[in-house]
């Protein structure tokens, strides 16, 4: 740590000019910014489907089959607290977190990809039965539209399944560090955001589908 | 599978049999590819003869510095640059033959050179590439190579993303340059308006290159958008609050806020268009309830965003460079950051003005009119604040000033008629007319001009010695005299009621106008030969325009000045305290120009990574596999996406750390280098020491 | 190129290069009109700025005449000036814009409908439907029963009422001088409404890209006396040839008119346009475009798919 001039600069430096060491910007910190500005990325994805969904809400065309007859919002509910109790489960993961117990938090993560798988096999099994009866994508807008804005939803859980399962071997091998427990909270809010698009899905495809 | 596809598919294949079917006798298309390959011949020979391979892959190929990625950025824009300058060369020379019932034909066309289905191609072409893989990469590039330094950071927020991003962006590029020769591309123009783009009107693979080039290179961009926003919010150098942020920096957090919003708007679209062509829903089609305007609103609520996500950097180089070389600060900055914001801020209430003859009622094209026409506002204090700069300052008409000035004129006249087109009882004669080609042609410019001022400006700070001045001058003038044979009979044309993307041209009359045009590609032609030869004259007298200093001008002003030219690796040997809008002016106002710190402390830098190059190779290879529907590719080449993120996301050892001493070792043999220059080159350097006068008197 | 020179010199429409020199019309005239008032108004704006960056730069520029002075870095007054300025024009040019707006809108053309009012007259509005192929135009006269393809023939001094629909691509219908632009769309219909004052010859063309056969979609367009009118529906009821149904999806393939054909009908299939809406909708009236059938213009492909090469003294 030396003070130098050279002939470059004949000036004396004043101080306040240079600080050395930088102010580090909190890591898991920045991680978290940058994963909320990519979620509003995603957001506005869902916000031009759902504008989609507005325009094709009765868009039968020719087909016959029309939206009562596809959407059963009870039969809806049985996804929508799989999926909900994925995400409890997720919430009391990081609460072991918090309390610095890394089995349980284990424990909790896996439940909840459990939970999450089983929503996806919920889906794939309700939607080959609307398969079994011609009412495919193919059929009309409106169910391309119905078929496109779930399945874009099941995507997100399908993507979010595979990072946890990541995750789950990472804590596991690793427990916590800065990388592990900054990507644990992205997931976090990845996992939560899917279960909000959920319920707009539940919302404006299920329940106003019928009404 | 799943749709009834015209010619041959094979699980195996794909849709590639199709190949044996096509014809390579075109010899553009031959030209193209020779050049192509001995092109890459060329460049593998060299790189193996020079033993360069290992230099290649460690300090580039593999690189996390955000200097090297903002480079590579702009050498991927500027080639794409030259293709879609070759398609327009194409096209103003086909039209300029193909006028009239007699004209004659070549090439198996009845007129010009080009058949309609290379024609249209070559216009899509043009478009997509001009506007995504060349405009977009070089602004981009240079918000990668100058924003860090400009707020004082040592890198991007995320490093790694970065290099993403810009493979990303490469992989785009390589796909629509594979187009060229493997199989064909769109037909349908670059917006891609729905049901022309639908499987029945378009059989060909063409929209499916577009589509998924647009895709991959958009998601290249959102990346990209995360990482500068957030590297702007969270990493600038202490005292810098945002109303002393510059405004270059400015308008990169503007533009990528716009880009990060509108981005997913354009995905959404391409994406339901991909699955009316590839599984055969009903989004688009005019049959099965499908609704085809619907595309062309989410296109263009994307489309006209996108217009700003261009511009606004380029507003923001050209208030770079203006108070640089008015040697006064930028007039009214904090209205230049408002109006900023405010266009960035209406971009997303005018999207419908692109197609106001749809049958839409005139209280809603008033509304869409009047939201475009408050554009024109903000837009116009920039320009006035812009000439308020020059007001009482020293204006030298060096080269980069020399774009930004021709830029702002630029912008009065495309402004003018873009106000023109915006309105509706005027826009009902001039709708899709070469008008409004030339109109957004005159606003490109505006980006293009600031692009080659911006290369002028910032070239010494990334390579550490200036262009040359006189080619520089003669690039210019070129330029501008191309800008104005072209675009000048083309608005003319435009009043004369010629549409645009004719592949013939019945009207006669138009002929003499259309040839005016074909001068002006001429001097094109000539003006990119000057940029060239000024590469390379400039790179062989490299030492003779050596920068001394950090300063490169004389007179520059923010931040990305109070480092060395070109930057060392870690861009600031210790972070800059910032204390004034104009911080370097600040500094020599003062005459606190030293570079030499306090003391050195230890800086903490990212490792090279090979991963983004491999994830960008596995969605490339998705790319092409999905054009061709070879689904098993395509799985495997998702599987391979996948596994390099998990790889990643297992990778622990991510960066390290530069010692003090090290960084003290590398300032000092920097700063000695420069004492040497002093003393030797001393006469040498005349021209840049008198460019560095005292700011007051 | 001797050709190109010589059609130059037979060139019909010449008389009138420039639309704004030479509208026909209230439609064609309001567009000029609010042209010639908003380019006034952006002046206000426009003029002051170039003259303003002229001058700053010599004045100001190295070696010039204005004093130096790097203070002068802000002004509350002339920021107030700029903005305020272009706001007060944008007020008015707004003004303009909705008044324009209504004067032209297509479905109810304010600017027509004066017109209309001033001259009373015992027609009824002359009805025309609108029907774009792939690559060609089928106006269909349902008073008349009679159409014509890619040929337009109004009298002057009546209103005409258009509908518009497609069959395959988007087109936008666009008559230089005389006919602002609409949409025409596959599955959906639009409407136009317009008046012409005087006889005269236009050309009338697509001007949304439709496809490799979009170059080839010009049409005469013949404004004529209503005496001459008359005559033409006299002459188109003596064509021999009929648009049936069943001969409009023959008409309907994918064509382009590289001959620059046009045709006549005696008689029109009275549904044809709702027809053509519905099945269009339904997906019973589409048709597949071969791929790659414009490469080679040579071709026996190609020349299946269009109308041959140009027919001199074809008007």
């Amino acid at each position: 740590m030396s003070k130098h001039d050279t002939q470059h600069s004949p000036e004396p430096v004043a101080s306040g000019l240079w600080q050395p060491e930088p102010e580090h910007p909190d890591s898991i910190g920045l991680r978290t910014l940058g994963f909320w500005l990519y979620m509003m990325s995603d957001a506005m994805i869902f916000a031009g489907l759902f504008a989609a969904h507005g325009v094709y809400l009765r868009a039968y065309g020719g087909s016959d089959i029309t939206a009562a007859e596809v959407i059963d919002p009870a039969k809806g509910l049985i996804p929508t607290l799989l999926l909900f109790t994925s995400v409890l489960a997720f919430g009391l993961a990081s609460v072991a977190l918090k309390n610095d117990d890394r089995s349980r938090m284990l424990r909790w993560m896996g439940a909840s990809w459990i939970l999450g798988l089983a929503f996806l096999g919920e889906e794939v099994w309700e939607f080959s039965g609307l398969a079994g009866e011609d009412a495919v994508p193919q059929a009309s807008a409106f169910l391309s539209d119905f078929w496109t804005i779930v399945w874009v939803h099941g995507a997100h859980v399908a993507v979010g399944l595979i990072w946890m399962a990541a995750m789950l071997v990472q804590i596991a091998r690793e427990g916590y560090t800065e990388a592990t427990v900054g990507r644990f909270l992205n997931l976090r809010i990845f996992w939560f955001f899917q279960a909000v698009i959920w319920v707009f899905v539940y919302t404006f495809v299920y329940l106003m589908g019928v009404s | 599978m799943f749709m009834d596809l015209q010619g041959p598919w094979n699980p195996l294949l794909g849709r590639l049999p199709m190949l044996l079917n096509l014809k390579y006798t075109n010899p553009f298309i031959a030209a193209a590819f020779a050049m192509v390959v001995i092109g890459g011949i060329v460049v593998v020979v060299a790189l193996t003869y020079y033993r360069r391979w290992g230099w290649l892959w460690r300090e580039w190929l593999t690189t996390v510095d955000h200097k090297k990625i903002g480079i590579m950025y702009l050498i991927v824009g500027l080639v794409m640059l030259f293709r879609g300058f070759f398609d327009a060369f194409m096209i103003r020379t086909h039209q300029a033959i193909a006028v009239g019932a007699s004209s004659p034909g070549f090439l198996s066309a009845d007129h010009g050179y080009l058949p309609p289905f290379h024609f249209d191609e070559v216009f899509t072409a043009h478009g997509t590439i001009m506007i995504l893989l060349a405009v977009t990469p070089m602004l981009v590039g240079f918000m990668n190579l100058i924003v860090p330094i400009q707020i004082g950071a040592r890198d991007m927020a995320y490093p790694f993303l970065n290099a993403v991003g810009l493979w990303l962006t490469a992989v785009a590029a390589v796909l629509v340059m594979v187009s060229l020769f493997v199989g064909d591309f769109s037909h349908a123009g670059w917006v891609g308006l729905t049901p022309l783009t639908e499987l029945a009107n378009s059989p060909t693979v063409g929209v499916d290159y577009w589509l998924w080039l647009i895709q991959i290179s958009s998601i290249g961009t959102t990346v990209g958008a995360v990482n500068i926003i957030a590297t702007i919010l969270k990493m600038r150098a202490p005292g810098m609050t945002l109303m002393r942020m510059p405004i270059f920096s400015w308008t990169a957090l503007a533009t990528n806020i716009v880009g990060l919003t509108s981005f997913p708007v354009l995905t959404v679209a391409l994406f339901l268009l991909t699955l009316d062509r590839y599984i055969g829903t009903h989004f688009f089609t005019a049959d099965g309830g499908g609704n085809f305007m619907m595309y062309t609103n989410l296109f263009w609520i994307w489309g006209h965003p996108e217009v700003y996500f261009v511009v606004l950097p380029a507003f923001g180089m050209i208030s770079e460079i203006v108070p640089t070389f008015s040697q006064k600060p930028l007039f009214n900055h904090k209205a230049m950051i408002v109006a900023t914001m405010a266009i960035a801020g209406v971009a997303w209430s005018v999207w419908l003005h692109h197609f106001f003859i749809m049958g839409s009622g005139p209280v809603v094209n008033s509304f869409f009119s009047i939201s475009t026409m408050l554009v024109g506002i903000p837009t116009g204090v920039k320009v006035f604040n812009w000439a308020f700069t020059m007001v009482r300052g020293r204006v030298r008409l060096e080269t980069p000033m020399l774009w930004a000035l021709a830029a702002v004129l630029l912008l009065i006249g495309g402004g003018m008629t873009g106000m023109m087109v915006a309105i509706p009882a005027i826009n009902y004669v001039t709708h899709n007319s070469v008008f409004v080609v030339a109109h957004f042609h005159n606003m490109f410019l505006i980006i293009a001009f600031a692009l080659f001022g911006a290369v002028t400006f910032w070239w010494p700070k990334a390579f550490g010695f200036r262009l040359d001045e006189r080619l520089g001058r003669i690039f210019f003038w070129l330029f501008w005299g191309g800008s104005v044979f072209v675009f000048v009979p083309m608005y003319a044309l435009g009043f004369l009621g010629m549409t645009r993307r004719l592949a013939y041209i019945s009207h006669p009359s138009w002929w003499p106008l259309l040839l005016l045009e074909v001068v002006g590609i001429g001097l094109y032609i000539a003006s990119l030969a000057a940029f060239v030869l000024q590469l390379v004259v400039s790179i062989r007298d490299r030492e003779k325009n050596r920068v001394r200093g950090p300063d490169a001008w004389g007179t520059s002003r923010s931040l990305e000045w109070a480092t060395h030219c070109p930057p060392p690796f870690y861009n600031f040997a210790a972070t800059p305290v910032v204390h004034s809008y104009d911080e370097w002016a600040w500094r020599r106002e003062r005459n606190l120009v030293s570079l030499v710190p306090d003391y050195y402390a230890d800086i903490h830098m990212p490792k090279n990574s090979m991963v983004p190059l491999v994830l960008a190779f596995f969605v490339g290879v998705f790319g092409f596999a999905a054009v061709w529907r070879i689904w098993w590719l395509a799985g495997l080449a998702l599987v391979g996406v996948i596994a390099s993120l998990i790889f990643r996301m297992f990778q622990k050892d991510v960066d390290y750390t530069v010692s003090a001493e090290e960084v003290e070792r590398i300032e000092r043999a920097h700063l000695a280098e420069m004492a040497d220059e002093d003393t030797e080159a001393a006469h040498r350097s005349a021209d840049v020491a008198s460019n560095a006068r005292p700011l007051t008197q | 190129m001797t050709g190109v020179a010589l059609s130059l010199a037979g060139c019909t429409d010449s008389n009138a290069w420039l639309w704004i020199l030479n509208p026909n019309g209230p439609l064609a005239d309001a567009s000029v009109y609010y042209l010639i008032i908003q380019v006034l108004l952006l002046g206000v704006v426009i003029l002051p700025a170039t003259v303003l960056v002229i001058w700053a730069f010599f004045r100001y520029r190295d070696g010039g005449t204005g004093s130096y002075d790097p203070r002068f870095n802000h002004s509350v007054l002339v920021e107030f000036i700029v903005w305020g300025i272009p706001l007060l024009v944008v007020g008015v040019m707004s003004y303009f814009t909705i008044q324009g707006a209504f004067a032209v809108g297509p479905y109810n053309p304010e600017a027509v409908n004066k017109v209309v009012a001033q001259t009373p007259s015992n027609q009824k509005p002359l009805k025309i439907d609108v029907i774009a192929t792939d690559w060609q135009w089928l106006f269909v006269y349902p008073q008349l029963d009679i159409a014509a393809a890619n040929r337009l023939v109004v009298p002057a001094d009546r209103k005409v009422e258009m509908r518009l629909t497609s069959v395959g691509i988007t087109n936008d219908f666009y008559v230089l001088k005389v006919i602002n632009q609409i949409y025409v769309m596959p599955g959906m219909r639009t409407k136009h409404n317009f008046y012409l004052e005087r006889p005269g010859e236009y050309r009338g063309f697509s001007t949304e890209f439709s496809g490799p056969g979009f170059a080839w979609m010009n049409y005469k367009m013949k404004v004529v006396t209503p005496d001459d009118f008359k005559q033409w529906v006299a002459k188109a009821k003596a064509s021999p040839q009929r648009m049936t149904w069943s001969h409009f999806k023959q008409y309907a393939e994918p064509t382009i008119n590289t001959g620059n054909i046009w045709t006549l009908y005696s008689h029109v299939d009275p549904n044809l346009f709702s027809q053509v809406i519905k099945q269009v909708r339904s997906g019973e009236l589409a048709y597949r475009r071969p791929m790659r059938f414009s490469e080679e213009m040579d071709s026996p492909e190609f020349k299946k798919h269009s109308t041959g090469e140009p027919k001199r003294g074809n008007n």
